[in-house]
């Protein structure tokens, strides 16, 4: 076959329509399109920075999951300051892939640090990443929200709780979600109070939409019902954040440990609790298994692992999260490893220490301000 | 093919007639829809087309409705095809964008993606024949965003 090749420059007189510029630059990683493609014309930058761009990118990645490169980074969120202060930093892990063994170098790149954050015992977890932004609490019952790749971030005031309880023995789960119908998102709190003889729980829902509220909001509280899960981390699907949770029903005494799915609709701000499905319920349990659930290509997962002979030198697995085909488990407070799960095979290791936390998430150039118009379902195929 | 099949005549923007069947041009949305809207005369101008383009638009066309031809053939095809000065591609690109085939301009997209991987960019605009409309101040502003990225 013939291919005619012109090696002499033409001007191009007509330039690419705009929804073509768009169709070519959604399909390039978030990195390179703020280090190097918005710096190459006018028209380039400002459809980087427009929120239509920025959510349909977002769309993009979904369906490009299965792409060959991974768009998966972490963060790291280190306390410094003598535990005052927190600094976050991106992780850059996936340069090294799929080298084995990990004995790479990590390279963390500094973003920003909040100060005087901790005022009580320093405790952070880990909640969830959405669109590019990752979630995190800190124990003085505060919520950090920040997008590494647009340094954005935000920290919400402290919710109430009583004062006598030690903070962290109460979250008994957190969440992190985003609405679709207002491009909001909102962080949302599963806080234990029960009296000294455990005649009377209950569960307080406290919700705040990032960048819109000043305060804390009180949802329906969920009553009768002691949970004995602590600190789980929701996995959100379709607007819903779940945690997979175990409750006691009142009186306590005669009560059986009931697993049971709590839900949260984003966009509506209910709290419903439905129940496990059988099949999963019968899963052998035991300490040999760790029980995490998770959302995977849009779907409701739970994962359990178990202590494999490679494994068990390992104290305790906990799974953090799963995106992209990717596990990532931290292991007691040593480190956090990066699991590819179609192959099983081990990708990295990233060592850590007690006052560090890493976050995975897939980037986005999504900022808080963006309200972008209904997206046409043209501008998610790609 | 059938001996029902219907021709279709095109118009480029520089009066030269390409004879198609219309199994075939149906690829292109655009055609497709003034065939169903019954607008279609007997020959349908594209103004927006030059002949050249059109040629490879067809050769394009005719091979991804070959009968029997296998998915790594037709990969080949693609690579090849793709293959051409930016300037070739930049009309390509308008002509997939105007017939309105996705199939194609998603190719051609991937195709530019593909170029710019990896490219600095001077070397994009350099490449691409696009003029560098920030003034040095805004310049200056887009690079201190994001300081931490570009080390």
């Amino acid at each position: 076959m013939q291919i005619s090749k012109t090696t002499k420059k033409q001007h191009v007189n007509i330039s690419i329509p705009k929804e073509v510029v768009v169709e070519i630059l959604q399909r390039v990683p978030c990195k390179d399109l703020c280090e190097t493609l918005k710096k190459v014309c006018m028209q380039w930058c400002s459809i980087i920075y427009s929120g239509n761009f920025a959510y349909s990118h977002v769309e993009c990645g979904l369906l490009k999951s299965s792409s060959s490169f991974s768009q998966l980074e972490a963060v790291v969120i280190d306390m410094t300051n003598g535990g005052r202060s927190i600094t976050v930093s991106a992780l850059e892990w996936h340069s090294s892939f799929p080298n084995y063994p990990s004995d790479e170098n990590w390279e963390t790149k500094f973003m920003y640090r909040l100060d005087d954050v901790f005022d009580h015992p320093r405790i952070m977890i880990t909640v969830n990443s959405v669109n590019g932004f990752v979630c995190f609490w800190s124990c003085n019952a505060r919520l950090h929200v920040c997008n590494p790749l647009t340094e954005e971030y935000f920290t919400t005031p402290s919710y109430t709780y009583e004062n006598n309880t030690y903070v962290p023995l109460c979250l008994a789960a957190v969440g992190f979600g985003f609405c679709q119908l207002s491009y909001e998102y909102k962080v949302i709190v599963l806080h234990d109070y029960s009296d000294a003889g455990f005649e009377y729980v209950e569960t307080k829902t406290l919700v705040f939409t990032v960048g819109t509220d000043r305060s804390w909001r009180s949802l329906k509280a969920i009553r009768d019902r002691k949970f004995h899960s602590r600190h789980e981390k929701g996995a959100n699907v379709k607007g819903v954040i779940y945690w997979y949770m175990e409750s006691l029903t009142l009186p306590l005494c005669r009560s059986k440990s009931i697993k049971s799915l709590v839900c949260f609709d984003v966009c509506k701000e209910e709290v419903f609790t439905t129940m496990v499905p059988a099949e999963l319920d019968s899963l052998e349990e035991g300490d040999r298994y760790v029980t995490r659930i998770v959302e995977k290509g849009g779907n409701l997962c739970l994962v359990k692992i178990s202590y494999g002979p490679i494994c068990s030198l390992l104290v305790k697995w906990f799974i953090s999260y799963v995106t992209d085909d990717i596990l990532v488990i931290k292991i007691r407070c040593e480190s956090v490893i990066f699991i590819d799960v179609p192959t099983g095979m081990l990708l990295s290791v990233f060592p850590l220490c007690s006052s560090v936390i890493v976050i995975p998430y897939v980037p986005s150039l999504v900022r808080l301000f963006h309200r972008p118009l209904p997206l046409l379902n043209s501008s998610f195929r790609c | 093919m059938s001996s029902s099949t219907k021709f279709l005549t095109l118009k480029t923007c520089d009066d030269k007639k390409f004879v198609l069947d219309e199994a075939i041009a149906v690829r292109s949305q655009t055609i497709k829809n003034m065939v169903e809207d019954d607008c279609v005369s007997n020959v349908i101008p594209l103004p927006n087309v030059d002949s050249k383009t059109m040629t490879k638009v067809i050769e394009y066309w005719k091979k991804h409705s070959e009968e029997g031809i296998s998915k790594d053939m037709l990969m080949d095809f693609d690579k090849a095809f793709v293959k051409v000065h930016h300037s070739i591609l930049h009309a390509l690109i308008l002509a997939a964008n105007f017939l309105n085939d996705k199939e194609m301009l998603d190719m051609m997209c991937q195709e530019v993606v593909d170029r710019i991987k990896g490219k600095t960019p001077e070397e994009i605009r350099k490449e691409f024949d696009i003029k560098n409309d920030f003034t040095p101040e805004e310049e200056e502003e887009i690079r201190k965003e994001n300081a931490w990225a570009f080390e």
